[in-house]
């Protein structure tokens, strides 16, 4: 294939799966975060991410209401967030925009690995 | 951290812990007060630690009186690990002064006590309370059908403060439990308190495989607790450190005369693209990980645990890192290439 048009198609691609997560990250973070850290202080359990840095408990926790337990991202012991617990307190709108969140963010990342493997960031 | 066995059944150190080198099974006899061909008692404490904290909360436990040593034999036997969990709760929410200030507010009218409680405490108070309302109209020698219909009122309010007070009890035990268990499923004695109750009542005597009392060690907590804040920190900082670099590079470009504002927008690019799926392919090293990790069954508690979760820990910062580095240059050459066009 012409490699400008893949680069073409890989850039394009790229910079749109990166805005799609970016903007359901924000929004994910805003409302379905919240809301679900909420829910499980009412209860009376603690933070669902007791290890949390630079924020990135947003991302864990859209994979772990998103993505089936037991799976490969997804795993039933996982030390950094208790995913079962967390899926209890999330509503199915929660879930969906989770899902778009999960999927876009690791669509990004493979094409921009597929990006890197052809060459183009050097 | 000390562990603490109860045989189940009268055996000596030496079949016991035939597993064990000779040595070392002489050094756990000479902690305990026994030696290799002396058997010991079904019940009875043995530690299997040889450090002194070991050999003192032995001695400790070991003057407890008789009654309650084969008490604490029974309750290990059926709940196991969660024994701590239930010792913990019990001591918070049932001893002497917590029960005087519980009794304080079940006597009181007031509303202003009962802002002390927390929802445990409220649901055990009104459990009372609709307990003692029952009590004294069924006492009071009325009678009539006005009367009938307000003691069945009553009974219907025992009854919907007892659920309350079981729905309480299950969110508060499963807070004494450590994070780790409940995410491995193992808080199953705790998940009701009618499960509870069937697990107390089960026969003693039967021969399950001999129960370890492992005592946390309160100084490895608080040190998971000071290890847990430093690596938020440095996350925040490793950002921080990013932008100001990336910052630094705009600014000599200015001052060289170049194009700042073609730097500028690459390396915001690069920032958003390096950051984000940093964090992202550092999620997926870590779950994946944890995944082949538990398949392979290395999900275990204590000092080995804690090196497989170091392991992944470093496993994926690594990876991130790389990953991040990647997508950074990615980024900045879709910047450039946006300008270009």
């Amino acid at each position: 294939m012409n490699s400008e048009l893949t680069e073409t198609i890989i850039s394009i691609a790229g910079i749109g799966s990166f805005l799609v997560m970016a903007i359901s990250w924000i929004s994910f973070a805003r409302i379905s975060m919240t809301a679900i850290e909420k829910r499980m202080a009412a209860d009376g359990l603690p933070r669902p991410c007791s290890w949390d840095g630079v924020g990135a408990r947003a991302f864990w926790i859209a994979n772990a209401i998103s993505l089936p337990v037991g799976s490969l991202l997804n795993p039933s012991w996982d030390l950094s967030i208790d995913s079962i617990t967390v899926r209890r307190y999330a509503t199915r709108f929660d879930c969906r925009l989770g899902f778009v969140f999960t999927i876009s963010g690791y669509g990004c990342a493979a094409i921009c690995l597929i990006g890197v493997a052809l060459g183009y960031a050097n | 951290m000390p562990q603490l066995a109860f045989p189940t059944q009268t055996v000596t150190p030496s079949q016991w812990l035939s597993v064990l080198e000779n040595d070392d099974i002489d050094a756990l006899c000479r902690v305990n007060d026994t030696s290799s061909n002396q058997a010991v008692m079904a019940g009875k404490f043995f530690t299997l630690e040889t450090d002194p904290a070991s050999r003192e909360i032995l001695i400790h436990l070991k003057h407890l009186p008789m009654k309650d040593q084969q008490v604490l034999n029974q309750v290990t036997q059926c709940c196991g690990d969660e024994t701590l969990a239930l010792a913990g709760f019990l001591s918070r929410y049932f001893s002497e002064q917590n029960i005087t200030k519980l009794n304080t507010v079940i006597g009181s009218a007031a509303t202003a006590a009962s802002a002390r409680l927390d929802a445990f405490e409220t649901a055990v108070v009104n459990y009372q309370k609709a307990l003692n309302h029952l009590w004294s109209l069924s006492h009071n020698n009325h009678i009539g059908r006005g009367h009938a219909a307000r003691i069945h009122k009553a009974r219907l309010e025992v009854k919907k403060a007892y659920q309350q007070l079981q729905h309480r009890f299950a969110i508060e035990l499963r807070r004494y439990a450590p994070e780790a268990w409940r995410a491995k499923n193992r808080g199953d004695a705790f998940s009701n308190s009618e499960r509870g109750i069937t697990l107390a009542t089960r026969n003693p005597k039967s021969q399950t495989k001999d129960v370890r009392l492992n005592l946390e060690n309160r100084l490895q907590a608080s040190q998971l607790k000071v290890m847990s804040r430093l690596i938020n920190h440095a996350g925040n900082m490793a950002i921080g450190l990013d932008a100001s670099l990336r910052a630094l590079k705009v600014m000599d470009i200015q001052e060289d005369g170049g194009d700042w504002m073609r730097e500028s927008a690459r390396q915001i690019t690069g920032f958003g693209f390096g950051g984000a799926l940093g964090l992202v392919i550092g999620r997926a090293t870590f779950a994946a990980g944890s995944s082949v990790v538990a398949a392979s069954g290395l999900t275990m508690a204590g000092p080995v645990g804690w090196i497989v979760l170091g392991t992944l820990l470093a496993g994926s910062l690594v990876a991130g890192y790389y990953a991040g580095s990647a997508m950074d240059r990615f980024g900045q050459e879709r910047a450039d290439w946006i300008m270009n066009r």
